[in-house]
């Protein structure tokens, strides 16, 4: 009879257990979800940049910043700065008074020169040395001056550099006193929040600096939970234990339509093309590359891989970038069948006839539904496509062989143009150049706005070089993907244009 | 019995070395240029090549994997590439998490599971037993990730009993309300299949002959039951419960990435997706080691209920 007994204490303390509500949705913090665990808190040794970027920027300040919802540069810790004539020198002035966390002293040049300088050293073998390629030291002047010397004005200075990652300011004596290793993991900023606790969970938690030099910010507490899995995010959203998640394209209309919560879509910043192997036959004829251009339809792209849910691009860059141009929309239906037969004909094929191609894409069932789908499109008008699916490895061993015809790509992007633009210059021919392509006026527009700080100059560069690709009809831009938001509708959250969440300006 | 044990731990030694070759191995059979695929175009050619060194694809596969040994026998599973810490480190860290789970998962599996069985021998042929049989059939086919997520959907979200998230703050309240869906998610297969062999074995120990003698006696049922034929109706359970053991370590997986839970599963998983090969390498190892030894103590229990083992 001890069977009886035992069954019904387990029976007792499940029950008491149930009982206990569930903590995470009492407490006064504001929980957010981010796509990934985070790897180090350590600004200089961050690898993927963009999911770290929230609990960085709540924790540390960089001499610039984007102002809200822009890709505006508006300065931080800055208060004022000079460029020299030559663009190689530049003297900046940081604002009095600022304190580190947990009473690491004041915010001085040294700081800064620090934090600057041991990304650039050597040996500190920093992934972020190439943001900063162009600085040779950092010269003090007094404690708030201070100088940064360039071996050539560096173009992507203030647009990513500075306001991004690499710019942000850790505290020297902090580092020096703790070493480069538990730095990474009791980060010392000077920012809205303080670091408090990174548990086994993989959650950060932070909580209000009640220093801080700028708007004070709003919550006590601030917990970061990183939830891998989109449906996972969803259902904690419900239930209440995260306040600002990520939807699924599959739910974003039942959930967002919810009284409990508010959602919205924007641009991812990554960049979904398919690109033309321009380098040989049969694709390195334009006239066929435009009839492709024609035949092949984005939107039905849209609807079948994003639910409808995601913009077609137009560029690599999002709008609210630094020359941006919106390229051409090639629409069948503007032209009529009849004028894309008739470049084909000219291409040298006429009704399409005997034409076969072989298009290489990721072995995943997203990437699988747009390769039948581009099938489809181009079977109307008698071309073949050979869809081939396969592991990463394997493709990027055809991308850089140029052993295809056709290939769906996604590149991440930064908020720099020159970065973003670098994949397509010649001497990536070979390495990520998916297109195969070779423009000298391309590649010299590209080298000339790398190093001048004009932002006309680099506009209109970039603009014109925007203009070469699409001249070239060497692809098709599809989407920037989407990002979805979702928060409790009693919350204020600020988003970048591109739709990641900037925890220290949310409201209640 | 001694001898039997000795030779049961001298068969763990090829069979750790295997899966050592097998997962020192992965960095040739991953097709592509390992330091292309884990940096993508971000990486310099000198990150690249400390990559390489890392990974030990600088020197011949012999060299490299003689290396590989030496250092895991000292203990030293390598540095994340990622996390810029210790492999051992981040695996130590989430372990535990891992093993209480599969314990309290298998103990849930075990206690219910033998409930169910003897409830449904007992009840022969009756109405209940039609409805336990059901039962039991139902949860050994729900595959665990579904039933996780109708957990979290029913009791998190509808009824906000249970939080679907993480593994709470440590103190034994929250680590065991922490530990309710996922313990029961990971258990609903192996209940209806522990539930299935008891009821089986149950109703062809009680034809026996002895069982029968016992009645004739006139010792009440229960007792017969539970004292004598329970004894040896557990026979078969116990066997597999090392294998069940593997098969929940396996399910883990599924449970710790859906309440988002650190665990040793969800390390491997994530680790995958980031193509942080020396995690996944230790994380593997560990999970080898787990199971083999899983193996070895339910042979161990096995030979204590049944004596002929110890003898061969």
């Amino acid at each position: 009879m001890k069977f009886k007994v035992l069954f019904k204490l387990t029976l007792l303390i499940m029950i008491l257990t149930l009982m206990v509500t569930p903590g995470e949705a009492q407490d006064k913090s504001l929980n957010i979800a981010i796509p990934g665990r985070a790897q180090t808190l350590d600004p200089a040794y961050l690898q993927r940049v963009l999911s770290d970027w929230p609990v960085m920027n709540s924790i540390f300040n960089g001499l610039v910043k984007y102002k809200a919802e822009t890709f505006e540069v508006v300065p931080d810790l800055a208060e004022e700065w000079k460029i020299s004539d030559s663009g190689k020198e530049i003297i900046f002035k940081l604002k009095e008074g600022i304190r580190f966390h947990k009473n690491y002293g004041e915010l001085t040049a040294e700081d800064v020169k620090f934090s600057f300088e041991r990304i650039i050293s050597e040996k500190a073998n920093s992934p972020e040395a190439q943001s900063f390629f162009s600085l040779e030291s950092v010269e003090i002047i007094d404690k708030y001056n201070f100088k940064l010397i360039l071996n050539r004005p560096m173009g992507r200075l203030f647009t990513a550099t500075l306001p991004f990652n690499a710019g942000l300011i850790v505290s020297k004596r902090a580092v020096e006193e703790m070493g480069k290793d538990s730095f990474a993991s009791n980060p010392v900023g000077t920012g809205p929040y303080v670091f408090s606790s990174w548990d086994v969970n993989n959650n950060i938690t932070l909580i209000k600096n009640e220093k801080y030099f700028d708007n004070s910010a709003e919550f006590e507490e601030i917990k970061f939970m990183p939830m891998t899995d989109p449906t996972s995010q969803e259902l904690a959203l419900q239930s209440g234990e995260i306040d600002i998640g990520q939807l699924t394209l599959d739910n974003y209309d039942k959930i967002s339509k919810m009284e409990k919560f508010d959602a919205k879509i924007y641009p991812d910043l990554a960049i979904q093309y398919i690109a033309f192997n321009t380098s040989k036959e049969p694709l390195n004829n334009k006239k066929l590359t435009k009839a492709l251009q024609y035949i092949i339809n984005p939107e039905e792209i849209l609807i079948a891989a994003f639910a409808g849910k995601a913009e077609k691009a137009y560029s690599i860059l999002l709008p609210e970038m630094i020359g941006y141009w919106k390229a051409p929309l090639h629409r069948l239906e503007d032209v009529g069948e009849e004028y894309v037969w008739n470049l084909l004909k000219e291409a040298g094929y006429p009704e399409g006839s005997g034409l076969e191609l072989k298009y290489i894409t990721d072995a995943n069932e997203e990437r699988r539904l747009i390769a039948a789908l581009i099938q489809d499109q181009l079977s109307r008008f008698n071309i073949k496509l050979n869809i081939e699916a396969l592991e990463v490895g394997p493709k990027i061993d055809l991308w850089q062989s140029g052993t295809y015809d056709l290939t769906y790509a996604r590149f991440t992007n930064t908020i720099d143009p020159g970065y973003n633009f670098q994949w397509n210059l010649s001497e990536q021919i070979g390495k990520w150049n998916l297109f195969h392509w070779s423009n000298q006026e391309y590649d010299k527009l590209w080298q000339d706005s790398e190093t001048t700080l004009s932002e006309e100059t680099r506009s209109k560069n970039y603009k014109k070089m925007q203009q070469l690709m699409a001249e070239d009809s060497i692809g098709i831009w599809v989407s920037h993907g989407v990002k979805t938001p979702a928060w409790k509708s009693d919350l204020k959250p600020v988003f970048s244009p591109d739709g990641v969440i900037m925890p220290w300006l949310i409201k209640k | 019995m001694l001898i039997y044990l000795i030779k049961r731990l001298i068969w763990i030694i090829p069979t750790v070395l295997t899966v050592l070759l097998i997962l020192f191995s992965l960095s040739y059979l991953l097709p592509g240029e390992p330091a292309e695929i884990i940096l993508g175009p971000r990486a310099t050619s000198e990150m690249a090549a400390e990559l390489n060194s890392r990974l030990g694809l600088d020197k011949p596969w012999y060299q490299g994997y003689l290396t590989y040994l030496k250092n895991i026998f000292k203990g030293d599973f390598g540095r994340s590439i990622f996390r810029d810490r210790l492999v051992f480190d981040v695996i130590i860290e989430v372990i535990p998490h891992t093993i209480i789970l599969t314990l309290v998962g298998m103990g849930m599996a075990i206690f219910n599971g033998v409930l169910i069985g003897l409830l449904a021998a007992n009840y022969n042929n009756s109405f209940f037993e039609k409805f336990l049989t059901l039962l039991s059939y139902i949860t050994a086919s729900t595959p665990t990730y579904i039933a996780g997520v109708l957990l979290i959907f029913l009791f998190s979200v509808k009824f906000n009993l249970i939080p679907s998230i993480g593994a709470g703050d440590g103190s034994f309240i929250s680590t065991a309300h922490h530990l309710i869906g996922p313990a029961i998610a990971l258990s609903t297969g192996w209940t209806g299949y522990i539930a299935r062999l008891t009821r089986s074995s149950m109703l062809e120990t009680l034809e026996l002959d002895f069982i029968e003698t016992e009645k004739s006696f006139g010792i009440p049922r229960y007792y017969i039951i539970y004292k004598y034929a329970l004894k040896k109706a557990i026979k078969p359970i116990v066997a597999v419960i090392g294998l069940g053991v593997g098969r929940l370590l396996g399910g883990a997986v599924f449970v710790e990435v859906i309440f988002n839970r650190p665990g040793l599963g969800r390390l491997i998983v994530d680790s995958v997706h980031e193509r942080d090969l020396p995690v996944v390498r230790g994380g593997v190892l560990v999970a080898a080691i787990l199971f083999v030894f899983a193996n070895l103590a339910a042979d161990i229990s096995y030979a204590y209920f049944d004596p002929r083992i110890k003898q061969k």
